[in-house]
């Protein structure tokens, strides 16, 4: 196997509880075992789960020319619902993560003072976080930024409310959220551990003909696109034409994650004018949405929701949980009120509001998004249907059942080879096939989409069955 | 030929910068490639660095600049400053242009001339 195309080879153990780091080989066996991505951070995970580990990790694909190779993926017990859930990374962590020269970091017990884990150029550190700690996220990743002296320094951090250890926290990627539904980011908060913080600048081996063949994909893949970009398609594809409308005025500019062909965030400038191309004087110009899920919650407050979501971005909050507790409360109540719940660890299953084992619904719910959060392994922040494509498209059946397992199954697929899960709703092009061809030839093995598809049903049983859910995966059983 | 650059056209997914690097080096990485991706995230403000044979190019999404020789221009702290970068050979003895081939946005075009 030609491991050197692929990784780094190297797992990096941080022990809290002693303020250490150690190295370990990502071993052949491993990556024959489970590839990558939530395969290994699994077996991570089981090896070390009597010690609350904190997994982060990236797959093969991660940091390649392969279209969308953003992914990487958290792994832990979510305080929410007991269960062992992933949730990806989809934005530019993983990928400055990766250079680093790590593939997979664990992270065990607890510091007793307010810590960051600074990873670059194959060194890791336990560093001292006391100056970051109290800050809102935004400040937060400015600190860091600053204090590493680099401005493309990007961190795994948390606000107020992971550091208050709220059922509402969420881990964010630098400023702009993350799909994290499951509270990882009060476990970030118990660890005492305010950031993951990297720079990477590493490299990897290319195959022969692994360039020429992504390229020749995310040619075929652009084809589908039609020019379309930003969060308005998306929120088209999800029937929400008027909200769509009523944020374009706002969009600046759309952005992609790391080589991701469809630009799925858009950046909403409410404090200058959203034309402006030259560089602002204005500090905090505006957010950018990432959490396509996240804005429709706070669909009601019209294109307000934007600044809710700036305002939830800076503590560290959930937004779909948020948004039921806040209901029907207009903007500037509901801005005063979620600094209270940052505070105070609300949540939604003392509150009486529907919940799944205390994961909000989806926004847009569904028979099938019932049936995937009931599994609840996967994050539900990435929507439970195909976006710009249609089910027929990926050639899915009508029935709720068959829609939800070919969702689950496509996200493990993402979550393990490295290719961003949004990203896999988007675009038919990124069958199992190429996605198994492009392993590879990276990986100088053979892999068929089927042996793909058999790990991708091992992960989401192994997983299961790690965080002793009462759930069957196989809805036909 | 040469090599044009829209920045109003950019999405930022950076895959440009290993494109070019592989072009020279073969590998995946962004240390050594002749262009280099620009970000102030918060404001939103992201253009692309050219390293030419004669000079910097700045693809400023307002317009572009270009930088004489010897002026004090960096990259990010901590990352190689694109002075000291090799410059573009708009990619010698191939038959494209990589970071072009690699560009999704149309950003980054091939101009004959
Ligand atoms: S034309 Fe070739 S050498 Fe020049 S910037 Fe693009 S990839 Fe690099
Ligand atoms: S590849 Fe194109 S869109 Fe992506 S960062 Fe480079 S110039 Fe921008």
């Amino acid at each position: 196997m030609n491991l050197e195309n692929a990784y780094s080879g190297r797992i990096a153990i941080v022990d809290l509880d002693a303020g250490s780091c150690e190295e370990e080989e990502l071993n052949d066996d491993l990556v024959q075992d489970y590839l990558g991505g939530a395969g290994i951070n699994l077996a991570l995970f089981n090896r070390y789960a009597s010690r609350n580990p904190l997994i982060l990790g990236t797959g093969p694909l991660t940091a390649s020319f392969a279209p969308a190779s953003s992914l990487g993926v958290v792994t832990a017990k979510s305080p929410l619902t007991g269960s062992i859930v992933h949730v990806p990374l989809m934005w530019l962590c993983a990928v400055e993560f990766k250079l680093t020269g790590f593939d997979f970091l664990v992270v065990l017990g607890e510091s007793e003072k307010p810590v960051q884990i600074w990873a670059h150029d194959e060194l890791i550190d336990v560093v001292d976080a006391s100056k970051q700690w109290g800050k809102n996220v935004w400040e937060a990743v400015d600190l860091f930024r600053e204090e590493h002296g680099d401005e493309n320094v990007q961190a795994i951090t948390i606000g107020k409310a992971g550091e208050r250890g709220s059922k509402l926290a969420q881990f964010s990627e630098s400023y702009w959220g993350s799909s994290d539904r499951f509270a990882l980011g009060a476990v970030m908060g118990q660890k005492n551990l305010k950031g993951i913080v990297m720079r990477g600048m590493g490299s990897f081996e290319v195959a022969g003909g692994f360039f020429e063949k992504c390229m020749e994909l995310k040619n075929e893949i652009m084809k589908e696109f039609n020019g379309k970009s930003g969060v308005a398609p998306l929120l088209s594809s999800l029937g929400m034409d008027g909200f769509a409308k009523a944020i374009k005025p706002m969009i600046h500019f759309n952005r992609a994650g790391f080589n991701s062909p469809y630009a799925a965030n858009s950046f909403m400038m409410y404090n200058e004018d959203p034309k402006i191309l030259a560089e602002t004087g204005v500090t905090e110009p505006g957010c950018l949405i990432t959490d396509i899920l996240g804005l429709v919650a706070f669909k009601g407050l019209g294109a307000d929701a934007v600044k809710m979501i700036e305002k939830i971005q800076k503590l560290g909050l959930e937004p779909t949980g948020t948004s039921l507790i806040m209901g029907k409360k207009s903007l500037d109540e509901a801005l005063g009120e979620v600094e209270k719940l940052a505070e105070e660890g609300r949540d939604l299953t003392s509150l009486g509001l529907p919940n799944f084992y205390g994961v909000s619904p989806s926004p847009i719910s569904s028979p099938e998004a019932n049936l995937i959060q009931a599994v609840g392994i996967f994050s539900p922040a990435v929507p439970q249907m195909p976006l710009i494509s249609s089910w027929g498209d990926f050639g899915v059946g009508d029935s709720p059942v068959e829609k939800a397992e070919w969702w689950i199954e496509r996200q493990a697929i993402s979550y393990i080879t490295g290719i961003c899960p949004l990203f896999s709703l988007i675009s038919p092009k990124i069958t199992s096939e190429e996605v198994a061809e492009l392993l590879s030839l990276s990986l100088g093995m053979e892999l068929s989409s089927f042996d793909l598809e058999r790990l991708a049903k091992k992960v989401i049983s192994e997983t299961i069955e790690a965080g002793k859910k009462e759930v069957i995966y196989g809805f036909h059983a | 030929m040469n090599l044009k650059i829209d920045s109003t056209k950019c999405t930022g997914c950076r895959i440009c910068e290993f494109a070019c690097n592989y072009h020279s080096g073969d590998d995946f990485t962004t240390y050594s490639g002749s262009l280099m991706l620009h970000r102030a995230e918060k404001k939103d403000y992201y253009g692309m660095m050219w390293k030419r044979k004669s000079d910097i190019y700045l693809a400023r999404p307002e317009g572009a600049e270009i930088m004489e020789p010897g002026a004090k221009m960096e990259g990010a702290a901590g990352s190689k400053p694109i002075t000291m970068r090799p410059p573009c050979d708009l990619c010698e003895g191939m038959e494209e242009l990589y970071c072009v081939l690699a560009c999704p946005t149309g950003c980054l075009t091939r101009e004959e001339k």
